[in-house]
C-alpha cells in the first residue's frame, strides 16, 4: 500500500486497540461490552492486514494454533463463570454502581472473555482470508 | 429535522451503491451509509446499538467485500 497509509497506521493502531480494551473494561458501565470491543480489536488487525503485507505481518501473529486456542479457551470461561454465577448468583455477581470500575462481580471477567473469543475469531478469519488472497 | 435530512442523505447513499459501475466506490458508499445509519442509531438513544453497527459494518464488513472484490472482477458489466 502508499507510504501514507503504512505510517498512519503504525501511529493509529496501538490507539485503537486500546480503545478496545477501555470499551470491554467498562462494559458493565457505559454502552459497548465483549462483542463491540472484540469488533473494534479485530478491525484495527484487519486496518494492520490491509496495511501491509503478508510477510511482514506474520511475524506479529505468529501461529494460527495460538488464536484459535484463544478463542476456545474464551469460550470454556464464558461457560464456566456464566454457570457459576447462575449457580451461586447471590454471592458472585454484584449489582453494579455508577461511576466506579470494580462493582460489578464477576461482569469484566465475563466481557474480557467475550472479548477474548471475539476478536481471535475475527483475526483467524481475516488472517485466513488475507493469506489466501497474496498466494496468487 | 437532522433525522429527516440524515435519512434522505441515507437514502442517496443507497441508490449511489447501487448504480455505481466501480465496485471499489460502491462500497466504499456502502461504508459511509453504515455511518449514516450508526449516526441515526445514536440519534434514536441507541448508543450501544450505534457503537457495534459503527465497528461490524463499517469496518469488518468493507473489508470482507474488498477482499472479494481483489479475488473476482472489479468492474460491474
Amino acid at each position: 500500500m502508499d507510504l501514507i497509509i503504512k505510517q498512519v497506521t503504525k501511529i493509529v493502531f496501538p490507539f485503537i486497540v486500546l480503545y478496545g480494551f477501555y470499551i470491554a473494561l467498562h462494559g458493565h458501565l457505559t454502552p459497548g461490552g465483549g462483542f463491540a470491543a472484540g469488533a473494534i480489536i479485530g478491525s484495527a488487525f484487519a486496518l494492520l492486514v490491509i496495511a501491509f503485507d503478508e510477510r511482514d505481518v506474520e511475524h506479529k501473529l505468529t501461529v494460527h494454533e495460538l488464536i484459535d486456542l484463544k478463542s476456545v479457551a474464551g469460550f470454556f470461561m464464558i461457560l464456566i463463570i456464566g454457570k457459576m454465577g447462575y449457580s451461586m448468583r447471590s454471592a458472585l455477581i454484584e449489582s453494579q454502581t455508577l461511576f466506579s470500575l470494580w462493582s460489578g462481580g464477576f461482569t469484566i471477567i465475563m466481557n474480557l472473555a467475550g472479548t477474548f473469543m471475539v476478536s481471535s475469531a475475527i483475526i483467524l478469519i481475516i488472517y485466513s482470508l488475507e493469506k489466501e488472497a497474496w498466494k496468487k | 429535522m437532522l433525522l429527516e435530512i440524515l435519512l434522505l442523505l441515507g437514502m442517496g447513499l443507497a441508490i449511489m451503491a447501487i448504480e455505481l459501475k466501480d465496485l471499489v466506490h460502491s462500497v466504499l458508499v456502502l461504508a459511509g451509509l453504515d455511518l449514516v445509519v450508526a449516526t441515526i442509531f445514536f440519534i434514536l438513544k441507541a448508543p450501544d446499538i450505534a457503537l457495534t453497527q459503527a465497528a461490524v459494518c463499517a469496518g469488518l464488513i468493507t473489508f470482507l467485500f474488498l477482499i472479494t472484490i481483489h479475488k473476482t472482477e472489479r468492474f460491474e458489466k
